[in-house]
């Protein structure tokens, strides 16, 4: 009975991980006050019980091992509040709790990647268990710690019986008082089927019976339950009950059994040191858990409730694509049919009238079916404290993480695409870009505590997503130096402060090849690019020598239905997307300008403009020539604005946006603003541009 | 948009006779044939998916000259290498669009003309003795059952060369 079928995996992968980023929140915010609000060591307990619980259920005894230990020392903190913990044992608190959610985040990636485990928790558990020590010897020994196993004994009995006590000693039904209560071997799993078997097991010694839980074949989540309260079996009499016991014995993992009357007050004899109700603890004493099979039916309805409050859903990505490409087909379809041949030349109101309708209706569910994959980027920048707080504290550099607008809303796949280069960005600056002491910060008259502001804002049709930080600011010298060294540069050319901030971002440059242990995943400013430039984005760099560097990443927002113009040149059609166009003109030819070089430009309002030919660019056999006969698209791109000159303009067109095949990219036609296409509603095929890339490949880059 | 579609099965093993007479499983492979400037082309017909013979091509810019330009099949967006053109030869009007599927890919190839399926046995294959840089998308030659020569065209070859 391994780790159960992938969903349950995959389930159980993505709920601990959310548990565990919600877990990081927690506790940077209560090392931030330097001490554990009520409200938060619950949320601590709870989380390391459902964690302790499930990976119960998934067999991953390491992990539920130290979280039982943590729910522990959290219980005994909740009993006694903070307090319990002296000043000076904080820090140990907290360095002990950040170690131990990377260990669970190591298993759980170990888990993902179907790697085995690692058997060696005994150093975390150690430290848990002296910690616990450590404040028993504050406490005082009523608090249920590990330590004697006579006091526990004792508060494991007492324990035991409002515990046995507690769930359903009663049968549900009263016709039924004769009962065994069986517990199951400690960390046996799916207790929930082993007592389905049991049961099956005993109608060969008895018909007539009830079970408590009920619905163990098909309720998994009475596992937990059973592990830690035992399962009951109800008998009409004493005789069928005693007859049946063989039966229980017989059943595979029982680890002992008892029999309990109903009506007597529960436990006729708990035999301490067997039945303490636990989860399967496997090292630590068997008397600590008692308090947490105490705490357990508290916790259990509490988390339970914690997963009401959340009115989310988690929805497989691969079933939103589903939707998308679905409902990109609709808006085909819907076109196809509105503007369909057969309809040309009619006049019929009560249609158009309908196809307007349909036609708003589509865009709503467009809208709609666009904004499920938006998640806001909070989620990324959040794991970015913790690595702020983790280097400032190796480093010994103090600095603080200011997050401007994170409820921005992203594409999944851009969030997802952005968070390693965006992690990399954050300790370049933590690393190389604050000033190694503080003195040198005061010197300078800055804070002593060094601030990095991760922002994310949009602009319509891009996002824009900044990492500022107020460190030392790139010595533009030494980088082209370097650059120069590695011959990545020329020594007799001049460069541009953008040209020479560049240099950082090329193959090979990277300062040092520090591999720590948060990362091991490439090295080097080009891999962010390469990793922004997979979502369709691009880096770029901004210094000032002494203040600070800000790195900037601009990403298009994805658009899979996007608006767009039609437009033609000779016989073929091109769309320009709706957000790039500022206004089309009609011009004279007296109206185009030269520049030396014969490059052409025309004058809108104040400003001169580049122009270019969209016949010439694309080199192809048929256009117009004569600017009095085509048309000009004045549009702005990223931070150009400039002409095309196109023949006509054949109207606005909602398209889908069809992706190039990659044999046709290999040409490197992005480059050249060719950037994917899409299908009219007559079936032919119009090229998409993209104006950025298609003024580059003009005139080159800056 | 009218096509002609013709679907292909795939490869199959036929049973033979050996030199006693016994029957024998030999292992043959079904090669579609096409014309392109006089020489017979043969493809792994697993690959072949779908023959067009009414089409129409947008061009694309910024691509070689052979890759003439992409068709819309079905709402796929498929691109087309014009056999001759990449081999070097003249183009010419009349001809058909072979779409193939190759690592998952799906490219489309312009020929003069599709002639019919054959069964190679997979000892029959010799290599190509003259080695020119447009041949390695030629892997392979052998005779043809009812006379002629056949060329084996690597379409993986045509997909990255």
């Amino acid at each position: 009975m391994g780790s159960g079928n992938d969903s349950i995996l995959d389930m159980y992968l993505y709920e601990t991980n959310t548990l565990l980023e919600q877990l990081d929140g927690i506790l940077l915010a209560a090392e931030q006050a330097d001490t554990f609000s009520q409200d938060s060591v619950n949320e601590i307990f709870r989380i390391m019980h459902t964690i302790k619980g499930s990976s119960a259920m998934m067999e991953f005894n390491n992990i539920m091992t130290v979280a039982h230990r943590i729910e522990d020392l959290f219980f005994i903190i909740r009993e006694k509040t903070i307090d319990v913990v002296p000043e000076q044992l904080r820090p140990e608190l907290f360095d002990m709790i950040f170690q131990a959610v990377d260990f669970f985040r190591g298993e759980i990636e170990k888990v993902e990647n179907g790697e085995p485990l690692s058997d060696s928790i005994d150093s975390i558990v150690d430290k848990i268990n002296s910690l616990i020590d450590k404040i028993q010897g504050n406490g005082g020994p009523e608090a249920a710690g590990p330590a004697k196993p006579a006091a526990a004994a004792e508060s494991a009995e007492s324990a035991a019986a409002p515990a046995a006590a507690a769930p359903a000693p009663d049968p549900a039904d009263a016709a039924y008082p004769f009962g065994v209560h069986v517990l199951f071997d400690e960390g046996s799993g799916m207790e929930n089927l082993r007592a389905f078997m049991l049961l099956n097991g005993l109608r060969d010694y008895a018909g007539d019976f009830i079970s408590f839980p009920e619905n163990v074949e098909t309720d998994a989540s009475t596992s937990e339950y059973i592990a830690e309260q035992g399962f009951m079996v109800w008998f009409k009499t004493r005789e069928e009950r005693d007859h049946a016991i063989p039966g229980v014995k017989s059943a595979g993992s029982v680890r002992s059994y008892e029999m309990v009357d109903a009506q007597a007050p529960a436990v006729s004899a708990p035999e301490p040191a067997a039945v303490t109700p636990e989860p399967a603890a496997v090292q630590p004493a068997p008397a600590a858990p008692a308090p947490a099979a105490q705490a357990a039916p508290a916790a259990k309805p509490a988390a339970k409730t914690q997963h009401a409050k959340e009115s989310l859903i988690s929805v497989n990505l691969s079933k939103l694509d589903q939707l998308m490409a679905v409902v990109s087909e609709i808006v085909i379809t819907e076109s196809m049919v509105t503007s369909s041949p057969d309809l040309k030349g009619l006049r019929l109101d009560n249609f158009t009238k309908s196809a307007r309708d349909l036609r708003k209706l589509t865009d709503d569910l467009q809208d709609v079916s666009m904004s499920l994959r938006m998640v806001p980027v909070s989620s990324t920048f959040q794991k970015m404290n913790r690595i702020v707080r983790d280097m400032s504290k190796k480093l010994n550099r103090p600095a603080k993480l200011v997050l401007i607008g994170e409820d921005t809303e992203v594409d999944k796949t851009i969030v997802d695409g952005i968070s390693d280069p965006i992690m990399h960005i954050v300790r370049n600056s933590m690393d190389h870009g604050l000033e190694e002491n503080q003195a040198d910060r005061i010197a300078a008259g800055k804070d002593p505590v060094g601030e990095i502001i991760l922002s994310a804002r949009h602009t319509g049709s891009e996002v824009i997503i900044e990492i500022k930080d107020d460190g030392r600011g790139a010595d533009t010298q030494a980088i082209l130096n370097k650059a120069i060294r590695q011959g990545l540069a020329s020594p007799d050319m001049d460069y541009s402060q953008k040209e020479i901030l560049n240099f950082m971002m090329m193959p090979g440059f990277s300062t040092n090849t520090e591999v720590t242990e948060y990362s091991g995943r490439g090295v080097g400013l080009d891999v962010v690019k390469k990793n922004v430039a997979e979502v369709g984005g691009t880096v770029s760099l901004t210094s000032e020598f002494g203040k600070g560097m800000t790195t900037t990443l601009k990403i298009p927002l994805t658009m899979a239905i996007m608006d767009g113009m039609e437009v033609s040149v000779g016989e073929s059609l091109f769309t320009i997307p709706i957000n790039s166009i500022l206004s089309s003109i009609k011009v004279t030819a007296d109206q185009i300008v030269y520049d030396p070089a014969r490059g052409e430009m025309m004058k809108i309002r104040d400003n001169y403009y580049p122009v270019i030919r969209a016949k010439d660019i694309f080199q192809m056999p048929n256009g117009r020539d004569n600017v009095e006969e085509g048309i000009m698209i004045w549009v702005e791109a990223g931070e150009r604005s400039y002409c095309l000159f196109v023949d006509e303009l054949l109207g606005e067109q909602q398209i889908v946006v069809k992706p190039l095949p990659s044999y046709v990219n290999s040409f490197n036609v992005k480059s050249y603003g060719i950037t994917g296409c899409s299908i009219l509603g007559d079936g032919s095929i119009s090229i998409i541009l993209d104006m950025a890339n298609l003024y580059n490949a003009a005139h080159g880059s800056y | 948009m009218t096509e002609q579609n013709v679907l292909l099965e795939d490869m199959c093993t036929r049973p033979g006779m050996d030199r006693d007479g016994n029957m024998v499983e030999v292992q043959a492979t079904k090669y579609l044939i096409c014309l392109s400037d006089g020489l017979r082309y043969g493809l792994d017909a697993e690959q072949v998916v779908e023959i067009i013979t009414d089409h129409t091509i947008t061009p694309l810019p910024c691509v070689p000259e052979y890759v003439r330009g992409v068709i819309n099949l079905r709402g796929q967006i498929i691109p087309v290498i014009d056999l001759r053109l990449r081999l070097g030869k003249m183009p010419q009007e009349d001809c058909c669009i072979m779409v193939v599927n190759v690592e998952n890919e799906s490219i489309s190839i312009l020929v003069d003309g599709v002639e019919k399926m054959v069964d190679i046995p997979k000892g029959a294959i010799l290599p190509v003795p003259t080695q020119q840089s447009n041949q390695k998308l030629v892997s392979g030659m052998c005779s043809l059952p009812g006379g002629g020569t056949m060329l084996i065209l690597d379409c993986d070859m045509l997909l990255h060369g």
